[in-house]
């Protein structure tokens, strides 16, 4: 009876010992089968374009898309270009390691603020803070040589972007991304759709992009999207008729 | 080496999946969906590598003309998580494919379908999805 008890008791101790610390954040660790997205902004068109904003997307058949040259993808589209992604997160920042094109992010945490002094960026400059089990992340100071996807919606480089990263079960995480770019949109916009866990034997590959990139080497690349849309006015704000 | 003129039907919509798997360059830029090819003749070379594979051939003519060939395939690391590899091929034996061919009319192809020399079916070409072959364990 006492060793019993003695038993109970140890094995008490013993599960207090190892659970889990009670967070206030969530946990976003883990291999993600992160896929691609190719029109990140279908959910939210029309799009509010600004006459700048437009002429930029109309302008996509006069450039390749910056990735099939290997120009990293850049916030956001580094989360909707395919291939997995690893997240590791520590206490006072998360770590997101792309396989696409060998990006990483560090992020972090600890309450500092975006940088006042350095040049404009690809990946730009990201600061994040938990809101609950939310992981929101701020990023600014990015270029406007990156697109936004395959579909050639494109960005400014007054772009300013909020993630929310949230796990809403073992297998699945949440994701959302609002768009703020007062040059090319009159007003920001905000998409989301959910990333599931990578199965168990997953872990990230390389993923050299200029390893044998022979469509640029051999000179087969041309101007265009991805997806190969044309620019027939379903994405496009019509303009008001002339006034007579 | 033969060729077929016709276009398959639903190819545009072929062409956009392939285009968005391939997630790198844009096919319908690259490629014309209107010059379907199919080519049978040795393998000579895998490149098994980023962003594409790669695989060359000598395509055999009617006359039994060999004529080299390269044909683009899918990103190799989806690829590998399938099952695949380089050895899915053996070099010096036939291949088929079937793809379409560059707009610049050098022998460049992006390949839909790989065959072996036994009529198996094998990787899953630019157009990964639910057609796609899988690996015999």
């Amino acid at each position: 009876m006492h060793a019993r008890l003695r038993l109970s008791t140890m094995t008490i101790v013993v599960c207090l010992a190892a659970a889990p610390p009670a967070l206030a954040q969530g946990d976003l660790s883990g291999v993600w089968n992160k896929r691609l997205v190719v029109n990140t902004a279908a959910a939210a068109e029309p799009l509010p374009f600004t006459p700048e904003g437009l002429k930029a997307f109309n302008d996509v058949w006069n450039h390749i898309d910056p990735t099939s040259r290997c120009i990293l993808p850049g916030v956001p589209r580094v989360n909707t270009s395919p291939y997995p992604m690893q997240i590791i997160q520590l206490p006072d920042k998360v770590v997101f390691l792309y396989e696409y094109m060998h990006n990483f992010r560090v992020i972090y945490t600890d309450g500092r603020r975006h940088r006042p002094d350095w040049e404009p960026s690809l990946l730009g400059d990201s600061i994040g803070r938990w809101d609950g089990d939310t992981l929101v992340i701020d990023t600014v100071n990015l270029t406007d040589r990156t697109w936004l996807d395959d579909h050639g919606n494109r960005h400014s480089d007054a772009l300013h972007v909020t993630e929310r990263w949230r796990r809403n079960s073992p297998t699945e995480l949440s994701y959302e991304e609002t768009i703020d770019d007062p040059k090319f949109y009159s007003k920001p916009w905000t998409v989301k759709w959910t990333i599931p866990l990578a199965p168990k034997d997953w872990v990230i590959m390389e993923y050299a992009c200029t390893d044998n990139n022979k469509d640029l080497y051999d000179g087969h690349l041309q101007n265009g999207p991805l997806d190969g849309s044309g620019r027939n006015g379903t994405a496009i704000a019509v303009p008001p008729p002339p006034r007579k | 080496m033969r060729t077929h003129g016709k276009t398959a039907a639903g190819a545009v919509a072929v062409l956009l999946s392939m285009a968005a798997l391939g997630a790198h360059h844009s096919f319908v830029a690259e490629f014309d969906g209107e010059k379907p090819i199919t080519l049978t003749g040795p393998v000579t070379k895998v490149e098994w590598r980023n962003p594409h594979i790669w695989v060359y051939l000598d395509a055999r003519g009617p006359d039994g003309k060999l004529t080299p060939w390269q044909c683009e395939g899918g990103a190799p690391n989806a690829l590998t998580r399938q099952g695949w590899s380089r050895s899915t091929f053996t070099l010096g034996q036939d291949i088929t494919v079937q793809g379409w061919r560059a707009k610049d009319g050098s022998n460049t192809c992006n390949a839909r379908t790989w065959r072996l020399a036994n009529g198996q079916q094998v990787l899953a070409g630019s157009s990964a999805g639910a057609d796609a072959p899988q690996p015999a364990k």
